[in-house]
């Protein structure tokens, strides 16, 4: 499914809206404007038209004349753009700018406006032409006026109105969307803290969201902030109860144990291996109970290295008569609960601890997506045969494994949680080599 | 050796008392947090052995109020508790080891004995002192190689000094550390228990010194008249 964005959304809509409503501005605007020109040019033909019908008279001798030029200079000047017609019969008079030709006679187009139409006139020009038939006093002939107005300065002027219309009216539809990206912003801001909170509390950098939020998202963090705690609630009820089931079997088991030393040595011994055997499921079974998992309200991004540093200080102590020289290489961030990290690495180390020689090598890298902790001792190792099933998912403690086993069994079914990969191996400092893989923390 | 106990569980509390007792300790034992913090601040032990859920004051509260006060006493944390992020916290505290139940007691008592040897400075499992060896695992005693029996009284003193070479040990530490609290005191015994060691090794490595106690060192030293 393709991922929707309000904000794209909420920005495509003002988008749709405001271009709809600018472009039927301008078209508004420019019809009323082009109307508006056009009245006035011929209105001006008008006027011209009318005092060249006052100003012809038929002569005593039957010629018509112009009494009286009009005071426009373009109507002397040739091709000018302003011209004037009058003709009855065979006579005809012309402004000078005609020089000898006629007004045309083919219309072009009409105009709405006053009765004007477009003709082309000489030199091409097109021309807004006017005309006229009246009869003068004296005789019965008509006269047939025109006056005709180059249109190339309406046109123009036309132009340069729609240029500078569709200009403002591109600035402002800039500026309209500058605004609606700005409240889009604004308005949704609350969504984006929410994020950062929410990815805080992913990192473990908070335990719920807090702060003030606007009323329309306050019930949804007030949802989450339940979920987690109930969540977290659920894993420390279950915590508590792995505790004391530990107490209620273990303190029992102890003392089955130490009662068993007074029984004839092969029923102490028989005893004691089923208590072994029993506290190692019990330590199992309650190990993945305590464990949190992926689903946990305390997932976050631990940082592995300081979860180590304070392992091996513990381990420093409780095998002080076994001094380990630990390296700690690198470092990497697991996604999850740090108590769980904690179980699965203090098995690890304490197992390659009672292992190693004189030294363990641990180290941290994160690629691909995937943290890989890598844990090693200069011990004996393992053999081949015991290494291959002791990573058998519900692999049985055997005795061979011992020592080894259960810890690598707790480690499994936690990283397991996790969708982790465990397996084991030969190290080149000679002991074993165990490899523990997790998908990565999102930072 | 004298150990402070802390387990409310009163049969598992019988039982460890008893297996320390024969191994030569003398155990005072606390059922809950209160008393414990109270015996471990009066009393001067080797070593503690400290369950973690206990009435009244949990375990680590009574450990953390020992190091701020600034007891050293070592501590093995006896628990049910065994989840790592428990031992490391009880680590942090101040706790010196951490065995989980259930365990075998040679298993304890293998722990009680290295912290004692630990927090005396010594390393090896086995004491000696000139031409005496003692083995705290066995409780075994030997002079040039031929070993001697001793009564429980005449190892704890013995076992005492050997840990303490070098130092001057008055005849109040010596009862206060072989004597269990609710033992009749009576520091005459102390001077008996000396006297009869000294027989029965037959070198000279224990001296008196006037007024103060009693010194334990290899005799190739220059001993001062007794």
């Amino acid at each position: 499914m393709k991922r929707t964005s309000i904000a794209r959304r909420l920005l495509l809509i003002a988008t749709l809206w405001s271009v709809g409503t600018l472009c039927t501005t301008g078209w508004l605007l420019e019809t009323l404007f082009a109307r508006h020109v056009d009245r006035t040019y011929v209105a001006e033909l008008d006027r011209e038209l009318n005092s060249i019908a006052a100003a012809l008279e038929w002569r005593n001798d039957g010629q018509l004349e112009l009494t009286r030029q009009p005071a426009d200079p373009r109507f002397d000047l040739p091709y000018s753009g302003a011209y004037w017609q009058a003709s009855s019969g065979a006579q005809t008079l012309r402004s000078r700018s005609l020089w000898d030709v006629d007004i045309p006679v083919a219309i072009e187009r009409r105009v709405p406006e006053g009765g004007a139409d477009i003709r082309i006139g000489p030199k091409a020009q097109s021309l807004l032409v006017k005309t006229r038939r009246l009869q003068l006093a004296g005789a019965d002939a008509f006269v047939d006026i025109a006056v005709a107005l180059d249109r190339t300065e309406l046109r123009q002027a036309k132009r340069s109105f729609r240029h500078l219309l569709w200009l403002s009216l591109g600035v402002l539809g800039v500026g309209i969307l500058g605004a609606v990206w700005a409240q889009i912003r604004f308005g949704l801001s609350p969504l984006g803290r929410l994020r950062a909170a929410v990815a805080g509390f992913h990192a473990g950098r908070a335990a719920a969201l807090s702060g003030a939020w606007p009323v329309e998202v306050q019930p949804l963090v007030d949802e989450i902030n339940a979920l987690l705690q109930r969540n977290q609630e659920a894993i420390d009820r279950s915590r508590r109860q792995a505790a004391d089931l530990a107490h209620a079997v273990k303190t029992p088991l102890a003392i089955l144990a130490n009662s068993a030393q007074s029984l004839p040595a092969p029923a102490a011994h028989g005893v004691m291996q089923q208590v072994d055997a029993m506290r190692r499921q019990v330590d199992r079974h309650l190990a993945r109970a305590r464990a949190a998992g992926a689903g946990g309200a305390g997932r976050g991004s631990v940082p592995v290295r300081p979860v180590v540093d304070e392992l091996v200080r513990a381990l420093k102590r409780l095998h002080a008569a076994h001094p380990i020289d630990v390296r700690i290489d690198g470092d990497a961030y697991f996604a999850g609960d740090r108590q769980d990290l904690v179980e699965m690495l203090g098995n690890l180390l304490d197992n390659a601890w009672q292992w190693a020689r004189g030294a363990i090598g641990v180290t941290l890298a994160e690629r691909d997506g995937q943290i890989e902790i890598r844990i090693e001792d200069d011990g004996p190792g393992m053999p081949a045969a015991v290494m291959a099933q002791a990573v058998q998912p519900f692999a049985r403690l055997d005795e061979a494994a011992q020592g080894s086993g259960l810890g690598l069994a707790i480690v499994r079914d936690v990283s397991a949680l996790y969708g982790g990969a465990l397996d084991l191996a030969q190290s080149p400092m000679g002991g074993l080599m165990v490899n523990l893989r997790f998908p990565a923390a999102s930072r | 050796m004298r150990i402070l106990l802390v387990e409310d569980e009163a049969t598992l509390a019988q039982q460890l008392a008893v297996a320390l007792r024969q191994a030569g300790y003398a155990v005072d034992h606390a059922a809950d947090g209160v008393e414990a913090a109270h015996l471990g601040a009066e009393h001067p032990y080797d070593t503690v052995v400290l369950d973690l859920g206990l009435p009244r004051l949990d375990g680590l509260s009574v450990l953390k109020r020992w190091r701020q006060a600034g007891n050293d006493v070592p501590v093995l944390i006896l628990t049910a508790r065994d989840g790592w992020v428990e031992k490391v916290e009880g680590i942090d505290a101040g706790a010196d080891d951490y065995l989980t139940k259930p365990f075998r007691t040679e298993e304890l008592l293998a722990r009680i004995r290295a912290l004692i040897r630990r927090s005396a400075g010594r390393t090896s499992p086995t004491l000696s002192c000139g031409p005496v060896l003692l083995a705290p695992g066995t409780g075994q005693v030997s002079v040039h190689g031929a070993p001697i029996t001793l009564t429980a009284h005449e190892f704890k003193v013995l076992d005492y000094l050997m840990h303490h070479q070098g130092a001057i040990i008055s005849k109040t530490t010596l009862t206060e550390h072989i004597y269990a609290q609710d033992f009749d005191r009576d520091s005459n015994t102390i001077e008996v228990f000396v006297g009869r060691l000294r027989r029965k090794l037959g070198v000279d490595v224990i001296e008196t010194v006037r007024g103060l106690g009693y010194r334990m060192r290899p005799p190739a030293e220059p001993a001062a008249p007794a």
